[in-house]
């Protein structure tokens, strides 16, 4: 039996069978009324139908064999996602037909519950046949190349989410190129700082207790309040000397934010830095220094190397958490997509808020992604590896 | 647009910083220097109009743009840049050139909350303008015969089985024991300007259990709050120009004896650039004095309710009205 699977399974099934799976409201302001799948399509049973399809491996996983039954489950979620965005697609579009032109069709819990189930059964089932990467980044680029062929289909147009992408279609290009921008800008001081800050930590430990501290304090500012306090003296600097001006140096957008993502995010990777370097056990540097490595070398290949994994995961949270605080940016004029979250706050129009939010979680799932791959090539081969030649 | 040059500038700032840690100490300063070159020969310096990020900033700041460009000025778009405080701070710092604001806000800006000069169109205008003019070399346009202050909404069903037209009508119906639920925000139930200055001119008093607190609140939420009734709430603080309330089938009452300031918004724009650019006095003018509150309450839910976004219902006015031309 695969209690994961089988729980998710569950968690599908309550969730279409009692939760709405699309809201209707009259205009963009107004709450919406919640709707059922079934009262909206008669497909809904052969979703239902699907999901307990799932039952078979999710209970019969070890006689089926690990690999079988991988298998199964992958073909099954695959369809699964299909029929799931195929009557999102043919829900709204019927609820809009007989609808005014202002009326808003917006994704209930059902959907989201359901297509997170489904994501976290796809990654259930990955962590289950280790070897097989390559089957899964497929199914991963499948799956996007036939979520946007649709949307290219306009098969979602009725959906207040894409209303609100289509009406601001032009400024989510320039809000989107702007974030990565934005965090792009700020990782570089970050990781210059942070792997300087952290190694320096480390090779002289007293004034590591009073530099961790400090970072510690400067990480419980408030951020909105960090990017306001730098703005008067940075307005002011800006204009004392014009030359900072042509660097783009301002109280307002840029330089403010790129400051305070950095003062932010040092102390993740300062602190990896620190304790990966720390992390090398002493008889592995003397093992090094009995073979007459120079100090240069042992530190270029074999601590740095050693320390690398817990480097990157400090990059890792460097990187994600980048990508969230820069939503907060947009209040001080930095752009990004936090634009549309706060307007969307502003008019209370939730699938604004989401243009900006959902964009922003992607792009940090992603990041993760990445960089978890990262992370396992750059881990020390185990030992038993080391006698097979390579 | 000039996002991407100051990028270009940021981007050569950081290389340089990294390549003079690697010792190539020529390469920076040629970069530097080219950058500098870069943006010291410019054409004639963009207007760089800004407005806060909520409903009626983004209307407004694309109105300036739309009238501004069609008359062939330069402008730098920064419309919806940042929260309501940052885009005051970077007017006064010299970081942008324009914005709309509204003049009931010179109480905060010069600290007379009290004053009651606030509480008239003209006084008020008067006041902020001499205070602004001299104190930040700032010069505020004529102002829209419109206030967007703040008003308490009921709802529509309470409105008419109590008879409820008037924040007079609202004391009587409390303090005859009546079933009253507020949402505000904390500004609005704590700030003497706000709901006290309602309770001391009308003569009522609302208890703690009869407020519901949003703390950091915007009306769009209160007037949702209001018209879900949402944990029995009939009433909700609101803007005397939000486009919500009618869609949220609420009725504003009416504030009979002024008891609150007058937020008319204006055009605020830097003396230096009023003088490099006259012309946006006579342009801007009859732009907002034909914003009156139920065309505000208009434009305002268009972008709110139905959804459009600001820079095409700005456009759409402008065209409409004939202040641009096709």
């Amino acid at each position: 039996m695969n209690r994961i699977l089988l729980s998710l399974t569950a968690m599908l099934f309550l969730a279409v069978s009692l939760l709405p799976f699309v809201h209707f409201s009259l205009n963009r302001f107004i709450g919406g009324e919640a709707k059922s799948l079934f009262s909206l399509s008669s497909y809904g049973y052969v979703l239902l139908l699907g999901i307990s399809l799932l039952l078979l491996p999710a209970i019969f996983w070890q006689s089926l064999g690990n690999y079988r039954a991988s298998f199964i489950t992958l073909g099954i979620t695959l369809g699964l996602f299909a029929v799931i965005f195929a009557l999102l697609s043919t829900t709204s579009h019927g609820l809009m037909t007989t609808a005014t032109p202002i009326a808003r069709v917006t994704i209930g819990s059902a959907f989201w519950l359901s297509f997170v189930s489904l994501c976290l059964i796809l990654l259930d089932s990955w962590q289950r046949l280790p070897r097989h990467h390559f089957i899964f980044i497929s199914v991963l680029f499948l799956l996007f190349f036939l979520l946007s062929s649709a949307f290219t289909q306009q098969a979602f147009d009725s959906l207040s989410l894409i209303k609100e992408y289509r009406n601001h279609q032009n400024r989510f290009i320039t809000a989107l190129t702007d974030h990565l921008y934005l965090v792009f800008i700020a990782f570089l001081p970050t990781a210059i700082l942070g792997l300087s800050l952290g190694g320096l930590a480390w090779r002289y430990p007293r004034v590591n207790r009073s530099f961790f501290a400090l970072l510690n304090l400067l990480q419980t500012i408030p951020s909105l309040a960090l990017f306001a306090l730098l703005m008067l003296p940075l307005a002011w600097l800006a204009n004392r000397y014009p030359s900072l001006q042509a660097l783009g140096i301002s109280g307002i957008g840029l330089a403010p934010s790129v400051i305070a993502l950095v003062v932010y995010t040092l102390l993740p990777l300062a602190r990896n830095t620190h304790t990966g370097l720390g992390g090398v056990p002493p008889d592995t540097r003397q093992a090094a220094m009995a073979m007459g490595m120079t100090q240069r070398q042992i530190f270029y290949q074999v601590t740095l190397p050693l320390a690398l994994p817990m480097i990157l995961s400090g990059m890792r949270i460097v990187i994600v958490q980048l990508i969230g605080l820069t939503v907060v940016a947009a209040l001080i004029g930095a752009g990004g997509l936090g634009i549309f979250v706060w307007e969307g706050l502003g008019q209370y129009a939730l699938d604004l808020v989401l243009l900006g939010a959902l964009p922003t979680l992607v792009l940090a799932v992603l990041a993760d992604l990445c960089l978890q791959g990262l992370i396992k090539l750059a881990q020390p081969l185990p030992s038993s590896s080391l006698d097979e030649p390579r | 647009m000039t996002y991407p040059t100051s990028k270009h500038k940021m981007l050569a700032f950081f290389c340089s910083f990294s390549l003079y840690s690697l010792k190539k100490r020529l390469i920076p300063l040629l970069l530097l220097l080219s950058t500098l070159l870069a943006t010291g020969s410019g054409a004639a310096e963009p207007i760089r109009v800004a407005s806060k990020i909520d409903t009626e900033g983004g209307l407004l700041g694309n109105l300036v743009v739309y009238a501004l460009e069609s008359h062939g000025l330069p402008i730098e778009n920064k419309v919806s840049m940042a929260a309501s405080n940052i885009v005051r701070n970077a007017l006064v710092a010299g970081e942008v050139d324009l914005y709309p604001d509204y003049t009931g806000n010179g109480a905060f800006f010069s600290q007379t909350p009290q004053d009651s000069v606030w509480k008239d169109w003209k006084a008020g205008y008067e006041a902020i303008k001499a205070y602004d003019a001299q104190k930040h070399q700032l010069v505020w346009l004529t102002p829209s015969p419109a206030n967007n202050t703040w008003a308490i909404a009921v709802s529509g069903q309470l409105a008419e089985q109590q008879q409820l037209k008037t924040l007079d009508d609202f004391a009587r119906y409390i303090n005859n024991g009546g079933q009253v639920k507020l949402a505000g925000s904390a500004e609005f139930v704590d700030s003497p300007l706000a709901l006290p200055s309602f309770q001391d001119s009308y003569g009522f008093q609302l208890a703690e259990d009869q407020l519901l607190v949003l703390s950091g609140g915007n009306t769009a939420a209160t007037i949702q709050a209001a018209a879900t009734g949402i944990n029995g709430t009939n009433a909700a603080m609101a803007y005397g120009t939000d486009g919500a309330i009618a869609a949220a089938g609420l009725i504003v009452l009416d504030d009979p004896k002024g008891a609150q300031a007058v937020y008319a918004p204006a055009p605020v724009v830097r003396a230096e650039t009023l003088k490099a650019y006259p012309q946006i006095e006579t342009i801007l003018t009859p732009v907002f004095a034909s914003l009156d509150r139920q065309t505000l309450q208009k434009l305002n839910e268009q972008i709110q309710v139905i959804g459009k976004p600001a820079h095409q219902v700005a456009k759409a006015y402008l065209l409409e009205k004939g202040f641009i031309k096709p």
